[in-house]
């Protein structure tokens, strides 16, 4: 066993390095180290940047226009990023419906839309959720009856991630509402926002900031050709898409961003960086996990249920992190700072963000599957209970 | 021993739940902190017309005289109700450091506009501010961070040296920077550059230690109050939302998370009434040790109580139209103001806690 990346894959390492230091905006960087939220012309502008270089979409094949990596390819460029910390590839577009179009659309299909997706020239928002299908996404009740050339498409999504900021929309709808199963009588459609019939109602969250939506369709038309793999099978598409979602990744870069900053503040403070090198021995610990499931993933396609186990974790320790943060920054942290005020002097630790993305940070365990559902996972598939 | 409330307590009770409940919904809430001063000026002036303002006063400074139970009682339904009011800083903070240390005429006349609610007074805990002498009184330079309710006082009362002052918000050399709090309410930073005060302007030391003492007391009833709010919510929640085709509270995984809420919330139920009885302690080691523990507790409570009411509500639990989310941001800033959970738990270990390491019992 030998836990050491190879001489090429260092490399790549200081490749990817240099390539951010060298192209990500200082601006966008600066508020990525503050914690603030860049814009949407500053995302696209740094994911354009990575897809002249053929970085945009770190887990695409090479056959989808991707660079190919490989596992630990894949696993370094991403912690790069989360380190630097730079802007992730857009995740609606990289993570999620590129992958999708790639496996199950047509030909006509993937020539519209992949290197569209790969570049931003589509933004895309995740049209899955609803008030009554959360965790329970079968439930869903947006209905979509075929009328000649079209979908008609009736229904009200909720929690569109910057839904404000984009083009089309990759949308559950239910085409059988008679099927035998639920899960029998979806599929997945592609809409375009722009189409007549739609408003997007932005919900404003507990950090003050206005990232997710409300989409309401209303006689939606929606081309025949926008329909992705068979009708009525759209189950099996999500079920694709999710497990891409919650493959790999335990943004374990993120979280040592936090706890730089958490030592910054804390200076000479025994007790604070303590608790930072509890969080921080346990990080290390899971970046191994992270390793061995990668390691295991090697030249396989389907996707690790120890997944799982990553996401719980991952997600608890960047929880953590953010809470000791707000603890090193202390009651200062209270006081209420906009995302646009302008940026301190120098090196200053900016404490305006720390509080509400302590906030927003706990939405980390309730959305891409709940960390109570992928307990439930955990125990039916990896210890046979239930 | 006996913690029931007594009949007029009761009454209290109910009048004060009657008056946040019927003028401080919800969906009120938003427009309050939109006002000019950030709370409802309406809401500030029914408070002090049915006395809540002169609650914790001495007779014979105009107040009713009541104790720390009365206190706790309406700490617990601003907590439910999330009152964006400064009562903690003018009346608890501010106030108990004046009535309590300024001499008893100049207190009075102070006491008098602040009952009223017309002047917010303010109270720093965390300042660095020399007081020298000077002819004819005292000049004070330094600054003081975080001051609660600060952004909307007239009057601050701050710590110096080894006593307190009382300054006017006006007065030369004092520079006032307000702003408003994630979780309600807002404070201020201040910087004095000389700035003089005189004689009758002072409050003694012991007062601002009871001026703390009484303001985390009533955190700690703010946070049972808010803490056992979220909880009825969640349980509520649990038993009508539906995922899977049935309840999410028929999940055993739920159940136990609810449970685990409860026991939390009933420590800070204890919490509450600990305190609240703590302001009749004499012993002032006895009143360290136990705010102390008291603030050190609701930190946690709070914390927890915050991130699980949230997650148990799923998506909506972070949506700023939702209660919830401000139950946490609330419960959040508590554990945070007033000296956090370390800080208090450093503070209990120096003082020795409860307990002494030598044997309880020495058999003979
Ligand atoms: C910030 C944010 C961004 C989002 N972005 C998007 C997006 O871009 N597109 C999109 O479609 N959706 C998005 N979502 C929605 C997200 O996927 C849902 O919030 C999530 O699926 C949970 O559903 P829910 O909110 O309805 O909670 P519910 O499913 O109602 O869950 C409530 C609570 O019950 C628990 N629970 C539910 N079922 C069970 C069970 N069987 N056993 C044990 N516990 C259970 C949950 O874990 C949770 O604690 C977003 C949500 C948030 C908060």
């Amino acid at each position: 066993m030998d836990l050491r990346f190879t001489a090429e894959e260092e490399a790549f390492r200081r490749e990817v390095r240099a390539f951010i230091r060298d192209n990500l905006d200082p601006v966008t960087h600066r508020k990525m180290v503050d914690g603030r939220v860049p814009t949407k012309d500053e995302i696209v502008a740094w994911q354009r940047a990575l897809n002249r270089r053929g970085w945009a979409t770190p887990s695409w094949p090479k056959e989808a226009g991707g660079p190919g990596f490989s596992a630990a390819e894949r696993y370094i460029f991403l912690d790069e990023l989360h380190q630097a910390p730079a802007p992730e590839p857009l995740s609606f577009n990289v993570g999620m419906i590129g992958p999708v179009i790639h496996a199950f659309g047509t030909s006509a299909q993937k020539e519209r839309f992949l290197a569209a997706t790969a570049n931003i020239d589509i933004w895309w928002a995740q049209g899955f959720s609803e008030q009554s299908a959360g965790s329970d996404l079968a439930a869903l009740r947006t209905t979509a009856r075929r009328e000649g050339d079209a979908y008609v498409v009736d229904g009200h999504k909720l929690w569109q991630g910057m839904a404000h900021h984009a083009d089309w929309m990759f949308t559950l709808v239910r085409t059988d509402p008679g099927a035998p199963k639920r899960q029998m009588g979806i599929s997945f459609l592609l809409i375009d926002l722009r189409s007549p019939g739609i408003t997007i109602r932005p919900i404003v969250t507990l950090d003050g900031r206005h990232e997710v939506n409300e989409v309401f369709l209303d006689e939606v038309r929606v081309p025949l050709d926008c329909l992705v793999g068979a009708e009525n099978a759209g189950w099996d598409v999500t079920k694709f898409l999710l497990s891409n979602e919650r493959t790999g990744i335990a943004r374990i870069g993120m979280t040592k961003h936090l706890i730089r900053r958490v030592k910054r503040l804390a200076g000479t403070d025994e007790a604070m960086m303590r608790k930072a090198a509890a969080i921080e021995a346990e990080l290390k610990i899971l970046e191994i996990t992270q390793l061995r499931i990668l390691d295991a993933q090697q030249g396989s396609n389907t996707p690790d249920p120890r997944s799982s186990v990553l996401k719980l974790k991952g997600v608890e320790l960047r929880q953590a992190a953010s809470e000791l943060l707000l603890e090193a920054a202390g009651p200062k942290a209270l006081e209420v700072v906009g995302d646009d005020e302008p940026f301190g002097s120098g090196d200053d630790e900016w404490l305006g963000t720390i509080m509400p993305n302590y906030a927003i940070l706990r939405a980390a365990s309730i959305y891409g599957g709940s960390s109570e559902v992928q307990k439930t996972i955990v125990a039916k598939t990896l210890l046979g209970l239930g | 021993m006996n913690l029931d409330l007594s009949d007029d307590q009761r009454m209290l009770k109910d009048s004060v739940e009657r008056l946040v409940s019927e003028r401080y919904p919800f969906e009120k809430r938003a427009e309050h902190a939109a006002e000019p001063r950030g709370f409802s000026e309406a809401m500030w002036e029914e408070m002090a017309e049915l006395g809540l303002t002169a609650l914790p006063f001495g007779e014979q400074l105009g107040g009713l005289g009541l104790g720390g139970v009365e206190m706790m009682i309406v700490g617990e339904a601003v907590g439910r109700g999330l009152l964006l009011e400064p009562y903690l800083s003018s009346i608890v903070l501010a106030g108990t450091a004046i009535a309590q240390g300024a001499e008893d005429g100049e207190a009075a006349a102070r006491l008098s506009a602040i009952m009223t609610g017309e002047t917010v007074a303010a109270l720093a805990d965390h300042a660095t501010i020399t007081a020298s002498v000077v002819d004819g009184g005292v000049r004070l330079d330094g600054a003081a961070t975080m001051v609660l309710g600060g952004d909307q006082a007239a009057l601050f009362v701050l710590p110096a040296g080894n006593s307190g002052w009382m300054v006017s918000a006006d007065a030369p050399g004092l520079r006032v920077r307000g702003y408003r709090l994630h979780g309600g309410g807002g404070a201020a930073d201040l910087t004095l550059e000389g700035v003089r005060v005189g004689a009758e302007a002072h409050v003694a030391v012991q007062a601002m230690t009871r001026a703390i003492e009484a303001g985390i007391a009533f955190l700690a009833a703010e946070a049972a109050g808010a803490t056992r709010a979220a909880l009825d919510l969640t349980v509520g929640y649990l038993k009508t939302r539906e995922q899977f085709g049935k309840p999410i509270g028929s999940n055993q995984a739920l159940q136990h998370r609810a449970a685990e809420l409860l026991v939390e919330v009933e420590q800070a139920s204890s919490a509450a009434i600990y305190a609240a009885l703590l302001a009749e302690e004499y012993d002032p080691a006895e009143r360290a040790r136990g705010t102390a523990a008291v603030k050190a507790v609701i930190g946690k409570v709070g914390r927890f109580v915050a991130q699980q009411t949230v997650q148990l509500h799923g998506g909506i639990g972070v949506s700023e139209e939702h209660i919830i989310s401000h139950y946490f941001r609330r419960l959040t800033a508590i554990g945070m103001l007033l000296g956090g959970t370390d800080a208090q738990l450093k503070r209990l270990a120096d003082l020795g806690g409860f307990t002494r390491p030598r044997a309880h019992l020495d058999l003979a």
